[in-house]
C-alpha cells in the first residue's frame, strides 16, 4: 500500500480531520470486519483475540488515515495488519481456546468428522507463520498467488512454496497424530 | 484438490463460521489518536546522540557485547542448574516422562485477574518444569468459572476438572464455601496440539442439606458439597465423595466412564465423616479396584467391585488418628487430610505431616509421614523444614507423590498457623519443591496467575498432576 506525498496529506488532514475519517474507517469495519473476523479467528481459534486483532488493525489504519492514498487499497491493508497482529498474538502465546465439550457417551460418525477438521486445524496452527498465512489465505478465503503475495509481502514464488511445504507439514504432523 | 486441502477447506470455513453475523464487536476509535504528517516529520527528527555515548562507547557497540554478555549469561545458568532441570532422558513410561520421574504436564486453576479471590478461573495445562501454560481453557458455556482440577489417571494426559456458575468468594480453597452447583468435566491433554478436550461428565446428586433449597431430596451437589474427586488409574472410573443430608454423612459415588466399567455407591454414616471443614483425598490402587479414603479416625479401603450400600461393609478399616496430632499407635503424627496419596500398589500412603516427638515441643520439623496401608503404623518420615514453635496446624503441603511408591514428592512445608505468612519474601518466584529419597531434587516454579503466585496459597485440588 503506498501513500501520498507530503503536501496532499497534509489537506487530507486539514481536509474534514478527524471526523472524515471516522466516518471512512468505520465505513470499511462495517464493510469487512466479519470477514477479518473470521479470518484471524481462523487463525488463532478464538473469538475474543480475533475481535481484539481486528479493532487493533481498523485503528492503525484510522491512525495512518492522512497517509492512505488510496481508500481502496485499504482492505488489503487491513488484511496484511491482521495477519501481522495473529502473528504477534501467536508469538506471544496461544490465547485461552473456549471449551469443546462433548457428550459423554460415545463418538459417532458426525463426531469423528468434527474431530478430523478440530485436529486438521489444530494441526495447522502448529505450523511456521508463514505456511499457516499461506494456506489460509489460500484455502479459506480462496485468494490467487498474486493477492497472498501482496497480503503476506512477499513474491507470488514464495507463496507456492509456502503453500506446497505448509501442505506436506499438515499431513506429516496430522500422520503423526493418527499413529500416536 | 486432495483429501487433505478438502478438509483444510472445511476446516477452516467451519472455523470462520462460527464468528457469526451481529456477534462481531462494534469499532471503538476513541482514544485512538490520528497521525498528522507535520507531528510525524516532528517526531521522526533524528535526535542527537547523548554525548556520554560517544565519549564512552557507541550504542551500536553495545549491541553485540550485550548480545555476547547474554550468551555467556545463558550458558552459565544452564550449567548452574542442577541437573534435574536439565537432564531429559528417555521416558521409561509415560507417567515418568520428567527429571524425578514427575510427570510433565500438570493441571492448574488459573485467576482470570488478581486478586485472584475476586476473579473466576480458567484452566491451564502446565508445563511442569517451567511453569508455562501450554494450554488454557475458559469455563464451559453455562459456567462462569472452574473451582477444582483433580488427577489420577497415569497417562499424563487426563484430568477432572469442575465447573460452576460465579459466584465471588473464596478462591484460594475452592472446594470449601461454594454453594453453586457443579458439574464435572474430564479433561483431555493432546500434547502435539496443544488441545484441551473437555468431556461432559455424568452429573452427581446428593441429599441436599438442611437449609438449602430442595432439602430432603436427591439436588446436583454444590460446591461446599464435594469433598474428592479422583480418576482411576486407566480412567475408567471416577470417584467422588460427597456430603449428604444435615448428619454429613459421606456418599461414596464411582461413575463409570468406559463401557464395562463398574459404578457404585456406599455410604459412611454419622460420626465417621463428620468433618464437616475438610476435604479428602481419594486415591485408587493400580487394579482399579481399591480406594483409599481417609476419614477423621479410620483408614477406610474400600473395595469397589462389592455391592452398593454400606461403606463399612465393603471396607477394610484400619485405625488412624492423623488429624488430631495425638499418639494412636504409639508414635504421634499429623496429616493434612488434603494430601493423602495411596501408592499403585496399594501398600503405603503418603501425607505431609509432623512427627510425634515434636508435640507440645519447643520446635517442631515438618515433612512427608509414609504410612502402612496393612497397619495403619507411620513407616518413617521425611522432614523438610523445622520451625522454632510448635504450632497446631503447620503440616507439609503434598501435591504430589510418585504412584510407584518410590519417595519422590512435590511439597512444601506450609505454615498453616500463619495463613497470612507466605512461604516465599514477596517479589522472589514461588517454587514447589521437589524431593527424592529425603533430598531436594529440583523445584517447579508456581505461576502468579495461581495461588497469586505464592506456593502457600495453593490449596491442593488447585493444581493437580
Amino acid at each position: 500500500v503506498s501513500f501520498l506525498p507530503t503536501q496532499d496529506r497534509r489537506r487530507r488532514a486539514s481536509d474534514g480531520g478527524r471526523d472524515a475519517a471516522e466516518v471512512a474507517v468505520t465505513a470499511l469495519y462495517h464493510e469487512h470486519a466479519l470477514g477479518l473476523t473470521r479470518l484471524a479467528h481462523v487463525m488463532l481459534g478464538e473469538q475474543a483475540a480475533a475481535e481484539d486483532v481486528v479493532q487493533e488493525a481498523f485503528a492503525g489504519l484510522f491512525r495512518r488515515w492522512a497517509f492512505l492514498d488510496d481508500p481502496a487499497k485499504a482492505p488489503a491493508y487491513l488484511r496484511s495488519a491482521v495477519l501481522n497482529q495473529c502473528r504477534n498474538v501467536a508469538r506471544r502465546g496461544a490465547p485461552p481456546v473456549r471449551a469443546e465439550v462433548m457428550a459423554a457417551d460415545g463418538a459417532d460418525a458426525a463426531l469423528l468428522a468434527a474431530e478430523e477438521r478440530r485436529a486438521v486445524l489444530a494441526a495447522l496452527r502448529e505450523l511456521p507463520g508463514r505456511q499457516r498465512e499461506a494456506l489460509v489465505l489460500r484455502y479459506f478465503l480462496d485468494l490467487p498467488d498474486a493477492e497472498i503475495a501482496r497480503s503476506m509481502g512477499i513474491r507470488p514464488g514464495t507463496v507456492r512454496s509456502a503453500v506446497h511445504r505448509g501442505l506436506a507439514a499438515l499431513e506429516r504432523v496430522m500422520r503423526e497424530e493418527t499413529s500416536r | 484438490m486432495s483429501q487433505l486441502e478438502e478438509l483444510l477447506r472445511a476446516a477452516t470455513r467451519e472455523s470462520g463460521a462460527e464468528v457469526s453475523p451481529g456477534r462481531t464487536r462494534p469499532l471503538d476509535l476513541s482514544g485512538v489518536p490520528l497521525d498528522q504528517p507535520w507531528l510525524r516529520r516532528r517526531g521522526r527528527r533524528r535526535r542527537a546522540p547523548r554525548r556520554g555515548w560517544t565519549r564512552v562507547m557507541r550504542p551500536g557497540i553495545l549491541v553485540p557485547v550485550l548480545a555476547a554478555l547474554a550468551v555467556v549469561a545463558v550458558v552459565a545458568a544452564s550449567l548452574a542448574l542442577p541437573r534435574v532441570l536439565s537432564g531429559h532422558g528417555s521416558p521409561a513410561t509415560p507417567s515418568l516422562t520428567g527429571p524425578a520421574g514427575v510427570p510433565p504436564y500438570y493441571v492448574s486453576l488459573s485467576a482470570t485477574g488478581t486478586p485472584a479471590a475476586n476473579h473466576p478461573f480458567n484452566v491451564s495445562v502446565r508445563d511442569t518444569w517451567t511453569g508455562t501454560a501450554l494450554a488454557t481453557v475458559t469455563p464451559p458455556p453455562g459456567f462462569g468459572t472452574f473451582s477444582l482440577v483433580a488427577g489420577g489417571a497415569v497417562d499424563d494426559r487426563t484430568w477432572v476438572v469442575a465447573a460452576q456458575p460465579w459466584q465471588p468468594g473464596p478462591g484460594v480453597a475452592p472446594l470449601r464455601g461454594w454453594s453453586q452447583p457443579i458439574a464435572l468435566f474430564r479433561l483431555t491433554f493432546e500434547p502435539a496440539y496443544r488441545a484441551i478436550r473437555l468431556t461432559r461428565l455424568p452429573g452427581v446428586t446428593a441429599t441436599a442439606t438442611g437449609g438449602l433449597p430442595g432439602a430432603g431430596t436427591a439436588q446436583p451437589i454444590t460446591g461446599s458439597q464435594l469433598r474428592g474427586v479422583a480418576l482411576s488409574p486407566d480412567g475408567s472410573r471416577l470417584a467422588v465423595a460427597v456430603t449428604e443430608g444435615s448428619a454429613l454423612q459421606m456418599l461414596l459415588r464411582v461413575i463409570p466412564l468406559a463401557p464395562g466399567a463398574r459404578g457404585g455407591t456406599w455410604v459412611l454414616p454419622g460420626s465417621l465423616a463428620a468433618c464437616s471443614v475438610c476435604s479428602t483425598s481419594l486415591s485408587w490402587t493400580a487394579d482399579n479396584r481399591v480406594l483409599s479414603i481417609p476419614v477423621r479416625k479410620e483408614l477406610i479401603f474400600l473395595d469397589t467391585t462389592k455391592p452398593s450400600g454400606q461403606m463399612l461393609a465393603a471396607s477394610r478399616v484400619v485405625p488412624f488418628n492423623g488429624y488430631s496430632g495425638k499418639a494412636a499407635t504409639g508414635i504421634t503424627y499429623a496429616c493434612h487430610p488434603d494430601s493423602m496419596v495411596m501408592s499403585l500398589d496399594g501398600t503405603t500412603l503418603t501425607c505431609g505431616g509432623s512427627p510425634s516427638t515434636d508435640y507440645g515441643d519447643k520446635t517442631q520439623a515438618v515433612g512427608i509421614v509414609t504410612i502402612s496401608v496393612r497397619t495403619g503404623v507411620p513407616l518413617g518420615f521425611m522432614p523438610m523444614q523445622r520451625y522454632n514453635t510448635w504450632v497446631s496446624g503447620h503440616y507439609a503441603l503434598l501435591y504430589w507423590a510418585s504412584p510407584t511408591g518410590a519417595r519422590t514428592y512435590v511439597a512444601i512445608p506450609a505454615d498453616f498457623g500463619t495463613p497470612q505468612q507466605p512461604v516465599r519474601a514477596p517479589k522472589v518466584p514461588a517454587s514447589l519443591t521437589v524431593w527424592q529419597d529425603g533430598k531436594v531434587a529440583g523445584s517447579i516454579p508456581v505461576p502468579a496467575d495461581i495461588g497469586g503466585g505464592y506456593a502457600s496459597s495453593l490449596a491442593p485440588y488447585s493444581v493437580a498432576w
